[in-house]
Order: structure tokens, then C-alpha cells, then sequence
């Protein structure tokens, strides 16, 4: 894996936000097919990073390249190839599942969005509601629908905020088995989490952000989750 | 340092200016219509044009910041519209006190006038969305689009305003009575000196205004150092 | 040619959504049916009533669009799916269009309803001859409102203050839309013949006014709504 060209290259990225430093200096190589959890204390700038990452904010100096794609230029290319998952559902309420998946699957100009949507219904147990609205949904269905709407168009990246935030047992348990398939199916994946347990579940590499740079970094053959925490502590410091 | 000197020498020059401008009006000869009510319209002239100057800028600086993302700008357009909306309530002040000598009433629905509020309601609007908006990252964006927006309507409000006007047409025309033929050259000099002092004082207090947001910053700054 | 079906795909979810609970045309019409009703007790007798008729209906019509304006982009922050459309891959100014194209269709649908209404209460007589004359002013308008309102509710949804900065920005801007669509009603419900070379020189100025401010302020919004938007 070490040999293969970064898929993902990061480098020196700042994100003033006002007279703050969100991230300051960031560098970052992530390599296809691999599974990056990145940990750190709230507001060391792991949502930020995600954001920008996948076109929704900007950033106001270093580059980010991905699949060879410069960000600013090609933001179109990069949107085609990303699936967000975060703990906002991006769900309209007042639509049914399906109007929600068609939608956005007009949006991603998916050619036969039909078996796509029943696949990704299926797969997230909410067939038998297909036509409900999605107001009247629990809020673990609604989670799963969230998932199922952001691997409509079959990205090969997936960033993942925080995902397990909040899930019942239902969706984490789906959300799991998904992770593994996509492991399988050599996506790349970027997870941010504070929950080293959740963290170090899946992941084949994992770095710590703190004070808007990745302090630690680590690829293959990782910690045991109690060896990790001790590594977190001493990297991430006491404001874990 | 440089800064400063400049911005000294710019008070001292507007403020001689308008000594001199004040001097000239009282030299000019009297109206023979209006007499001695006719001398605020030597005030009421640039007054009235300085705010679309001020306004102006704003739209420009607006389009600047959207452009290049140099916070500079955006501290120019603010300042200008505070400055610019000050002086059109001058404006208003003095065209009221203007209009019940020449046209026996205080407020005619008159297309200058009424564009000049309209115009000092969309700043005042542009003032209260840039206090609106709590996200320092957010907020020069939102009021450099409605920069923009505020300015390309104004001439557009200016025209229409004109054509419902001229339903009912008025008795005396502004432009008659203050720049037609009752106006000769020893009335358009102390003007255009006023103009030219009103627009130097203008400057000055933009190069005063954006300075104290610099300032007021650099505080916030300080103080963020010794809290954090 | 995907761009236009952007637009279509973002219109139609909006109608969708809009259908199922109606929240926002049943509180735009009924809101204008009731300022008709506070006008007449208002005025009074209907002889005055009948000469300021064309600015009642305009300004009826304006509080109404008011009220849809600061509803259009509610649905895009609950569950910020605003991220969600601008994580497509998709042109921003796309958003723009579909939501000014919404906001003039749920306008429409509100004027079609409430415009016969209007014209029992307060005209009497029927205004049917000149109908179509009435169809292009208010077409007109309402792409304007639509325009601009579409830009100013996405810059009002950001502030603090939200619903209560909309009018006060949107007011003072959309003044000479104001001032044509009332002169041109009033010269189309007081000519009892518009073949005269009078009526057509007089209406014209103002059909073009709201032509040349449509252009002017749907250029702005396409070119701006992208900053106002992004983060």
C-alpha cells in the first residue's frame, strides 16, 4: 500500500476563520483503499477539515489534489466522486423516501436511478416505507435514509462526520456492515470520531488532529485501543 | 505613520475649505427671488451629491472585496455607507428646510428628494444587515451582494420615480430654481468650492472611519491574547 | 441541457414539498384576502376605494410575496440540506434560478385566486376585455419580486434577525416595480378603450421599466447568489 501514489494529497492547508486559525498548516496523504480515522478533541477542526474536503467550504491558503483533481478548479469532478455522511440528515421532511432519493438522484445525474434507489432501500431496510413521508420517520430510519442518500451515486470516497453520533442500534449496526463492504469494495474513506473504540473498529491507518495539524499519524498495524488511548492522551494532550 | 500625516493633512484641508466655501457664499450676491433663503442651497448642492459618491464607492469596493477577498475593501464599503448615509440625512435635513421657502410646503414628492430617501433607507438597511449578521466570515459577503443590489437600483428607482412624476406635473421645477438662469457665475463658484471641500471632508472621515475599524480590531485582538 | 434539468428536478421538489403541507399559499392568500379587507375598513366608501384600487391590489400582492419570500429557503436549513445541494454536482446558480422559478410559480398560483376576489369586491365591473393586459403586468412583476426576493431571502436566512431583515431590505428595492405595476393597473382598469395611441406611449413605459429591471436584477442574482450561498 505504501508504494501506490497518494489518491488524496493534502498540503499545508490553512482555514482562517475571522482573526482564528481553524487549521493551520494541515498536510495530509491518504492512498486508495484506505480507511483513515482521523481523532481529536471538539473544535481541533475535524468537521472544518471534512467540509472542505468535500467542496462545501473554503480554505485560505495550501492545496488539496484529489483522484488528481485540484479542489478549486474542478469542484465539479471531486463532488461526482465524494459521499458525505454526517450526523445532518440533508433529508427533506416533507418528501417520502423515494421522492428524496429521486431527487437527489436527478441531481447526480444517475441513468437509471430506479433499481439504484430499491438496492440502497433494500440494503438499509426501509423498503416496506418507500412511500412515507419522511416527517413521520424515527429518527434511527431517518439516519439510515440519510446513508442511503449519500451512496446514491456510488462514490469511491466517503467522508463520514462523526456518523455514529447519535445513531440507535439499528443504524449503527447497518452503518457497520456497510463500513466492511466498503472496505471490500476498495473505497477510500475518511471517518472523524472522538470515540477511539468507533475509531479503531474499521479503520486500516489513523492520524490525530489537534490545534489544526495532525499531530500523529500512523499506517497499518495499529495500536490496541488502550495502547491508542495512551498515544491520543500524550498527542492530543489534556484536552481530550 | 505616513498614514496619519496624510490623514491630518486632509482634515486641515477640508476644514479650510469649508471656511472658505462659507466665506464665498456669504460674497455671492442675493437671489432676487428667495434673498437670503436661497444661500442653503449652497450646502444643499453638494450635500446632495456627495452621498451618491459615497454610495458609489460602496458598490465598488463591494464588487473589489467579492473579487479579490481583501478584507480592505469591505471596511471602505462600510465606512462609506455610514458616511454617506450621515450626509444624506443632511440632505434631507436641509432640502425640508430648502423646501417650504421655494414651494410653500416641507416635504414635495419630488423625484431627487424622493430617490435621496429611498436611497437612505437601503443603507440603512445595508447598516442594519451588516450588525445582522453574527458570522464574521459570512457577513462581508452578504453586504457586498447587497452593495451591489442597493446601488444598480437607485438610478432605476431615480427613473421610475420621474415618469410617475410627470402625471402630475410640478409648478417649479428643482432644476429651475436652482441651477436655471437664477444661478449665474458668482453663485457657481462658492458651489463648486463647497463641492470640492464637502467631497476632500468626505475622504477624510472615510480614512478616519476605516482607521478606528483597524483599530477597534486590533483591540479585539489584544484582548482575545490576554483572555486566551 | 443536465443544467435546465437541475432546475426542473429543484422546482419540482419544491412543488412537492410545498403540495403536501400548503403551508405557504394558504398563508400568502389568505393573508392577502384579509389586507384587502383591513383597506376597506380602512378607506371606507367605495368611491375612494376605487381610485386607489390598483395600489391596494399591488400592495396586497407585495405583503403576500413577502410572506412566501422568507419561507423559500426555510426547507434548505432544516437539516441543512442546503449542504446537501451544494455537495451535487451541480451549478449554484441552478439553486438560484429553481428557487426564484418557485417562489414566481407559488406567487402566481396566489394572484390567480386572489385577483377575481379582488375584482368583486372593489371593481364591480368586469375588467375581462383587457384581461391579457393585466396577465403581462403581473408576469412581469412577479419574475422582479421573484429576482430579487429569491437573492435577498437567502442573504436575510444568514442574519440574526432573519424573517424581519427580508422586508427591510426587499422594501426600498423593489420600489420602481412598486411604482410601475400600480400605474400600469390603474391606466388598465381606467381606460375604457386602449386603442389609443395615448394608452399604448403610457403603458408602454411601464411594461418596459419592469422588462429592463427583470433583466437587470435576474443578471445580479445569477452572478451573486453564488456568494451569498457558499462558506
Amino acid at each position: 500500500m505504501s508504494k501506490t501514489p497518494p489518491f488524496i494529497c493534502i498540503d499545508s492547508l490553512d482555514k482562517d476563520f475571522g482573526r482564528r486559525k481553524v487549521l493551520n498548516g494541515l498536510s495530509l496523504d491518504v492512498c486508495k483503499g484506505e480507511f483513515l480515522t482521523i481523532f481529536g478533541p471538539n473544535g481541533a477542526g475535524k468537521t472544518t477539515l471534512l467540509r472542505i474536503l468535500s467542496t462545501l467550504s473554503g480554505f485560505s491558503s495550501g492545496s488539496i489534489v484529489i483522484d488528481g483533481f485540484e479542489i478549486k478548479e474542478n469542484p465539479a469532478e471531486i463532488r461526482e466522486k465524494i459521499g458525505f455522511i454526517s450526523h445532518n440528515l440533508l433529508l427533506y421532511k416533507d418528501l417520502n423516501a423515494y421522492e428524496n432519493l429521486r431527487f437527489y438522484g436527478k441531481m447526480y445525474n444517475i441513468p437509471s436511478p430506479e433499481n439504484r434507489i430499491s438496492e440502497l432501500l433494500q440494503k438499509v431496510e426501509l423498503d416496506h416505507r418507500k412511500f412515507d413521508v419522511v416527517g413521520s420517520f424515527s429518527r434511527g430510519m431517518q439516519q439510515r435514509l440519510s446513508i442511503a442518500r449519500a451512496l446514491l451515486h456510488n462514490p469511491e470516497i466517503i467522508f463520514l462526520d462523526e456518523p455514529f453520533s447519535g445513531l440507535d442500534v439499528h443504524a449503527s449496526g447497518v452503518l457497520d456492515d456497510m463500513l466492511e463492504d466498503f472496505k471490500k469494495g476498495n473505497h477510500t474513506l475518511i471517518m472523524t470520531t472522538h470515540n477511539i473504540e468507533i475509531g479503531l473498529a474499521h479503520a486500516n491507518s489513523v492520524a490525530i488532529l489537534s490545534g489544526g495539524k495532525i499531530v500523529y499519524s500512523k499506517r497499518g498495524n495499529l495500536p490496541d485501543s488502550d495502547d491508542f488511548k495512551s498515544i491520543y492522551y500524550e498527542y492530543a494532550g489534556d484536552k481530550a | 505613520m505616513k498614514d496619519r500625516v496624510t490623514r491630518r493633512l486632509l482634515g486641515m484641508a477640508s476644514f479650510i475649505g469649508i471656511f472658505i466655501s462659507l466665506y464665498t457664499v456669504f460674497r455671492a450676491p442675493l437671489d432676487k427671488n428667495l434673498g437670503i433663503v436661497q444661500k442653503i442651497f449652497y450646502i444643499h448642492f453638494p450635500v446632495a451629491i456627495v452621498p451618491y459618491f459615497a454610495f458609489f464607492v460602496v458598490f465598488v469596493c463591494s464588487i473589489l472585496y467579492l473579487k479579490t477577498r481583501d478584507r480592505k475593501w469591505d471596511k471602505i464599503a462600510y465606512a462609506s455607507a455610514e458616511i454617506g448615509l450621515v450626509i444624506d440625512t443632511a440632505l434631507l435635513v436641509t432640502g425640508t428646510i430648502f423646501n417650504k421657502p421655494t414651494w410653500g410646503v416641507w416635504w414635495v414628492w419630488e423625484p431627487r428628494i424622493t430617490t435621496s430617501l429611498i436611497m437612505w433607507l437601503l443603507y440603512a438597511g445595508y447598516l442594519m444587515l451588516h450588525f445582522s449578521v453574527g458570522d464574521i466570515e459570512r457577513r462581508p459577503r452578504l453586504t457586498a451582494v447587497f452593495g451591489i443590489v442597493a446601488f444598480i437600483s437607485v438610478p432605476i428607482s431615480f427613473m421610475s420615480i420621474r415618469w410617475w412624476r410627470t402625471a402630475h406635473p410640478l409648478i417649479f421645477t428643482p432644476a429651475k430654481i436652482a441651477l436655471g438662469e437664477a444661478l449665474d457665475m458668482q453663485m457657481w463658484i462658492p458651489t463648486l468650492i463647497f463641492l470640492a471641500s464637502m467631497t476632500l471632508f468626505y475622504v477624510y472621515l472615510l480614512g478616519q472611519r476605516v482607521n478606528m475599524i483597524n483599530l477597534q480590531e486590533e483591540i479585539q485582538d489584544l484582548k482575545d491574547e490576554i483572555g486566551g | 441541457m443536465s443544467y435546465l434539468r437541475h432546475i426542473m428536478a429543484l422546482v419540482q421538489k419544491d412543488i412537492i414539498a410545498e403540495l403536501r403541507t400548503k403551508e405557504m399559499l394558504n398563508s400568502m392568500l389568505i393573508f392577502a384576502l384579509l389586507t384587502m379587507v383591513m383597506f376597506n375598513f380602512a378607506f371606507g366608501s367605495s368611491s375612494a376605494m376605487k381610485a386607489v384600487s390598483s395600489g391596494l391590489l399591488w400592495i396586497a400582492f407585495l405583503f403576500a410575496s413577502l410572506l412566501g419570500l422568507n419561507r423559500i429557503f426555510v426547507h434548505e436549513k432544516d437539516e441543512n440540506c442546503l449542504d446537501g445541494l451544494m455537495l451535487c454536482p451541480i451549478d449554484r446558480s441552478a439553486i438560484y434560478f429553481s428557487k426564484a422559478i418557485s417562489s414566481f410559480i407559488f406567487l402566481s398560483l396566489v394572484e390567480i385566486i386572489a385577483l377575481p376576489i379582488f375584482t368583486i369586491f372593489f371593481i364591480q365591473e368586469s375588467f375581462l376585455s383587457h384581461l391579457w393586459l393585466l396577465i403581462i403586468i403581473l408576469v412581469l412583476s412577479n419574475i422582479g419580486l421573484s429576482v430579487v426576493g429569491t437573492l435577498l431571502s437567502a442573504i436575510s436566512i444568514n442574519t440574526k434577525a432573519r424573517d424581519l431583515m427580508l422586508p427591510i431590505l426587499f422594501l426600498p428595492v423593489i420600489v420602481p416595480i412598486l411604482v410601475a405595476a400600480v400605474k400600469s393597473t390603474e391606466l388598465v382598469l381606467s381606460v375604457s378603450s386602449i386603442d389609443t395611441q395615448q394608452f399604448w406611449i403610457d403603458i408602454t413605459v411601464w411594461l418596459r421599466t419592469l422588462a429592463i429591471y427583470d433583466i437587470i436584477f435576474a443578471l445580479v442574482g445569477f452572478l451573486t447568489f453564488e456568494y451569498v450561498i457558499e462558506e
